[in-house]
């Protein structure tokens, strides 16, 4: 049994007299100890997804279809008090921004005891205090540092102290929405370093949530490429992105251009493609392929047809008639 | 395809669509679409008619007291429909001309106070600095000045007019309006579009104009509304305490008679409860309206990132 | 210091010296002066791309900023079109304007939401007082949307900002800035907000008007493979000073300087192992500007300082910049712009 199955879920949000569907029938799935990590740009639906898991969803937006299990529990229909107990203890997560999310007048070892005590009360302080201290020196902060204000923190150190927060209560899964926008290159890497080590050490599940391609293949094992609400692609990322020496074996036209679009500085000096247009209106209805208007290698049956889902091999599917047309 | 060409699409959000600029009309229905708008709009819509209308259908002369005695604080009756006062005067027809004067002077004086806040507010948060520094502690200056010993001082120098009712009204209403819209400048001058805009060589006057004037425009519209219920409010205390123009016929100097030739304990109540209840919707007409305004216009502002 | 130029004809921008600095914080007696930057020169080419890269907080910005007048530079010179842009003020400054323009790093925040495209791109000509009629300001706005790959640009000319994806709302600053032909162009960050997909599409543009325009840019951002893409020469940026700076191809395949040795590895995605083990290149935080290292602002985490037994020079001298490659023969008396400099003790001088 997988660790969190989503099936078929769909989130609609409700903007002034329309109605718009962010996340449409969308399936994954994610083994214990897997780091999964779901890409797409701005608007395809992958920060809707992450926050419909935790049930954080604003107030105008709402899950019209689907389920959610988390470690065998069914969560969609469960009630709030329920969820609470489940979230921080089974599933946490680190939001875009959350660096900024810390509050400015408490001291950072104080916050991190908060997340303890509020989900155990009756925790003894000297055993609280000590995962605090545990929770510290497993994401890189000197003890020495821990009663330091988040202002006296930089960036990447911020991050980290989320981390920790997130880690307080021994999730088996870690939901990180953009966890290194907005910091330095070397911030950067050292978050992602820091993901990757904790998979392992703390045998934890990871759903990584980003518009960075680069930073997905560092620490993700599987690939979920979003599009306009759907998912395009899914596989392993040395599959799809390809590794050292490995090429890509990308088969999404979209993908393919995500790959394109994020320059490496081994190859010549080439000047990406990118890709013109912007993704569809979601309020209006949909015809054919949601990638049509911008796909390079559209067909006639691309305007009209939704696209099937293809197994291209074990783990690997596009939703995509060009690569049904190369599997025949 | 050439990737250069970037076509025009549909909207690309409809969150986004709520950015648009407002037409004038929507601003309208919105108020009517909203509870309490439409209660203060319904109460305007009257208020207005009765000052603007009313006395045209029934003039009043100020020189037609009682024939006799008998028609003294008479209660209401078909003849004079709110009764008469201690001069014999038809108290309705005093109510719809005393209306005016509280507008009038309530409109006066908001324009001081708009034009005197919003512009010092604007100048004040746009430049910061030493000038901010200055201009915020004259500011502080007239927000601490009382209004009452300020208006007896002043109509002792200049005696009691609508003028000098409408400039002490004013001078003390418009601290807070400057200080609305200053805190509302200080943070659009960080925008990116007043450094784009400065980086092509615009001048202060024109980013005033152009780029910050408009997007504090809502707000000083909102601001207005409440404004000028308070000034109508100011302008009737003070005309009940003695202190408005004696000739003109507002309707705190009717309220003023009214107290002084002891209409309560004589239980003229049709005497009180008339220019009263004026006053009343009056100001809750403006107020609510401004409310309604406030209310519709903030996500604008919120959302003008 | 290097050399003095020698071609200033062809420079559309020399900055010599650069200091800004800011107030610190603290009481009134103990308050310390911070330099964002710390005596930055460099030169611009008329058609060149160079691009400034950096994390955030090392000063690129504020450099930028610094040149556009739109901060107040401390010290330092400010040379284009013969004039000091750092004294200027008034008209003259507004003058001045015409030859140096800016982009933003937010699309969104950098247009106003109620001027339609139009009103934004004929601005600029009002202020300086181009075209004489409506009828031809139009026309000179409807060619500026259509350098900027806004097509058709007369419908596109009516539209609001948000009616616009963020790919074309950056067009439409662009638009605005190069409808007063400006010669240098400084573009702060200006994909960094934009997905993926658009990138692309607006470096492809900046580098299609420069070769139609001649326009040159000073090109600021944070992402060393970005800076890759376009720019002819790149210069790398650490707490307030130039730690290196040269060709791009120069500067990416072998770098100088460890700190840019750092940046590449990890922009790269070269710190990554066959087994998906991520090597840590630099330890600990960039310091703040406030408390600036002694002798070379990196050595705290110099990866070469360490490799070298932590040298005394490094602690106690200042680094200056100097030539390590260059492709004129150091006898000669030219100064040549393509020298690849850096400013270590110890610089990598390997050849590529």
């Amino acid at each position: 049994m997988s660790l969190l199955e989503i099936d078929d879920l769909s989130v609609d949000y409700r903007i002034g007299s329309q109605m718009l569907r962010a996340v449409d029938h969308v399936s994954l799935r994610v083994e214990r100890g897997e780091a999964v990590g779901i890409v797409g740009e701005s608007g395809c639906g992958k920060t809707s997804l992450g926050l419909s898991i935790p049930f954080l969803l604003p107030t105008n937006a709402a899950i019209s279809s689907g389920t959610v299990t988390l470690a065998g529990h069914e969560l969609v229909g469960m009630s709030e008090r329920e969820l609470n107990r489940l979230r921080w203890t089974s599933v946490a997560f680190v939001f875009q921004g959350a660096m900024n999310a810390l509050n400015p007048v408490q001291r950072v070892d104080r916050q991190i005891l908060e997340a303890i005590t509020a989900h155990d009360p009756r925790v003894e302080r000297d055993v609280a205090n000590a995962r605090v201290l545990e929770l510290l020196d497993l994401v890189g902060i000197a003890p020495a540092r821990s009663k330091s204000y988040p202002h006296e923190f930089s960036g990447g150190m911020r991050q980290r102290a989320m981390i920790a927060m997130a880690l307080a209560c021994r999730p088996s899964l870690l939901i990180a929405d953009e966890p290194t926008t907005a910091l330095d290159v070397i911030s950067q890497a050292q978050i992602l370093a820091l993901l990757s080590t904790l998979r392992r050490s703390e045998d934890l599940s990871v759903l990584m949530i980003s518009h960075d391609l680069a930073a997905i293949k560092r620490v993700c094992d599987r690939i979920v490429v979003m599009y306009a609400g759907i998912m395009v692609e899914m596989g392993t990322t040395e599959e799809v992105l390809g590794r050292h020496g490995r090429p890509a074996a990308a088969a999404h036209p979209y993908t393919l251009a995500l790959i394109e679009a994020h320059p490496d500085l081994h190859g010549e000096r080439l000047l990406a493609q990118g890709l013109p247009g912007h993704p569809p209106d979601l309020s209006k209805p949909i015809v054919g392929c949601r990638f049509a208007d911008r796909c390079p290698s559209v067909m006639p049956i691309c305007r009209t047809e939704a696209p099937p889902t293809v197994t291209l091999s074990a783990g690997h599917v596009a939703v995509c008639h060009l690569a049904a047309k190369g599997a025949r | 395809m050439n990737d250069a060409d970037d076509v025009l699409g549909q909207v690309t959000s409809p969150v986004l669509a709520e950015f648009a600029p407002k037409p004038r009309s929507g601003v309208l229905r919105s108020i009517w679409k909203d509870p309490t708008g439409r209660s203060g709009l319904i109460m305007l819509v009257f208020v207005l008619f009765v000052i603007l209308i009313g006395p045209v259908i029934f003039p009043f002369d100020s020189q037609s007291f009682g024939s006799s005695a008998a028609s003294i604080l008479q209660p209401p009756s078909r003849a004079h429909w709110m009764g008469t006062t201690e001069l014999g005067q038809d108290v309705f027809r005093q109510f719809l001309v005393g209306g005016r004067i509280s507008l009038y002077v309530g409109l006066s004086a908001t324009l001081i106070a708009m034009v005197l806040g919003a512009g010092l507010g604007l100048v004040s948060g746009y430049y910061a600095g030493w000038r901010d520094t200055v201009l915020m502690r004259i500011t502080d200056f007239f927000l601490v000045l009382p209004t009452l010993p300020l208006i007896i001082v002043l109509a002792a120098l200049f005696g009691q007019s609508i003028l000098v009712t409408s400039l002490v009204i004013g001078m003390t209403s418009w601290p807070q309006t400057a200080r609305i819209i200053r805190s509302q400048v200080l943070s659009l001058r960080e925008r990116p579009l007043v450094q784009r805009v400065r980086s092509l060589g615009a001048g202060d006057l024109r980013i005033m104009r152009k780029h910050i004037l408009p997007k504090v425009a809502p707000l000083i519209l909102a601001n207005l509304a409440l404004v000028l219920s308070g000034a109508v409010l100011a302008q009737a205390a003070l005309a009940f305490l003695g202190l408005g123009d004696p000739v003109q016929v507002s309707w705190g100097t009717t309220l003023h008679n009214a107290f002084n030739s002891g209409a309560m304990s004589q239980g003229a109540w049709w005497y009180v409860m008339t220019p009263g209840a004026g006053i009343v919707v009056m100001v809750l007409a403006f107020s609510l309206v401004g409310h309604s305004l406030d209310r519709i216009l903030n996500p604008l502002l919120r959302g003008d990132r | 210091m290097t050399a003095s130029t020698t071609r200033g004809s062809n420079h559309v921008l020399e900055v010599r010296d650069l200091v800004v600095q800011f107030a610190g914080r603290g009481s009134w007696r103990h308050r310390r002066a911070v330099k964002a930057v710390d005596g930055v020169s460099f030169d611009i080419e008329k058609g060149e791309i160079l691009a400034l890269v950096g994390e955030s907080g090392c000063g690129k910005s504020t450099i930028a900023l610094s040149v556009m007048r739109l901060l107040e530079p401390t010290s330092g010179r400010i040379i284009s079109g013969g004039e000091d842009l750092a004294t200027l003020r008034g008209r003259a400054l507004r003058r001045a304007r015409r030859r140096v323009q800016m982009i933003f790093q937010d699309p969104f925040g950098s247009l106003n939401q109620r001027q339609t495209v139009y009103d934004t791109v004929v601005e600029p000509l009002v202020i300086h007082k181009l075209g004489t009629t409506p009828q031809e300001r139009r026309a000179m706005v409807i060619e500026a949307l259509d350098l900027a790959h806004l097509r058709p640009p007369e419908r596109l000319a009516s539209v609001y900002p948000h009616e616009l994806s963020g790919g074309q709302r950056q067009r439409v600053a662009i638009a605005s800035a190069m409808v007063i032909r400006p010669e240098l162009v400084i573009a702060d960050e200006p994909v960094s907000m934009l997905d993926v997909s658009a990138r692309a599409g607006i470096l492809r543009l900046m580098m299609d008007l420069r070769d139609r325009l001649g326009t040159s840019y000073l090109f600021i951002t944070h992402d060393l493979a970005v800076a890759w893409m376009v720019a002819d020469r790149i210069a790398v940026v650490y707490l307030g000073r130039i730690v290196e700076i040269g060709p791009a191809t120069s500067l990416v395949d072998g770098p100088a300087h460890p700190y840019t040795k750092a940046l590449l590895s990890v922009s790269s995605g070269d710190d990554v192992s066959e087994d998906g083990e991520i090597t840590s290149v630099l330890s600990g935080e960039t310091p703040s500007a406030a408390n600036v290292p002694s002798g070379c602002r990196f050595h705290p985490r110099c990866p070469r300082y360490l490799e070298l037994g932590e040298p005394e020079r490094c602690r106690a001298e200042d680094p200056q910049l100097h030539v390590v490659r260059r492709r004129v023969p150091p006898s000669s008396e030219v100064y040549d712009a393509n020298a690849h400099q850096c400013a270590c003790h110890f610089a990598i001088e390997e050849a590529p």
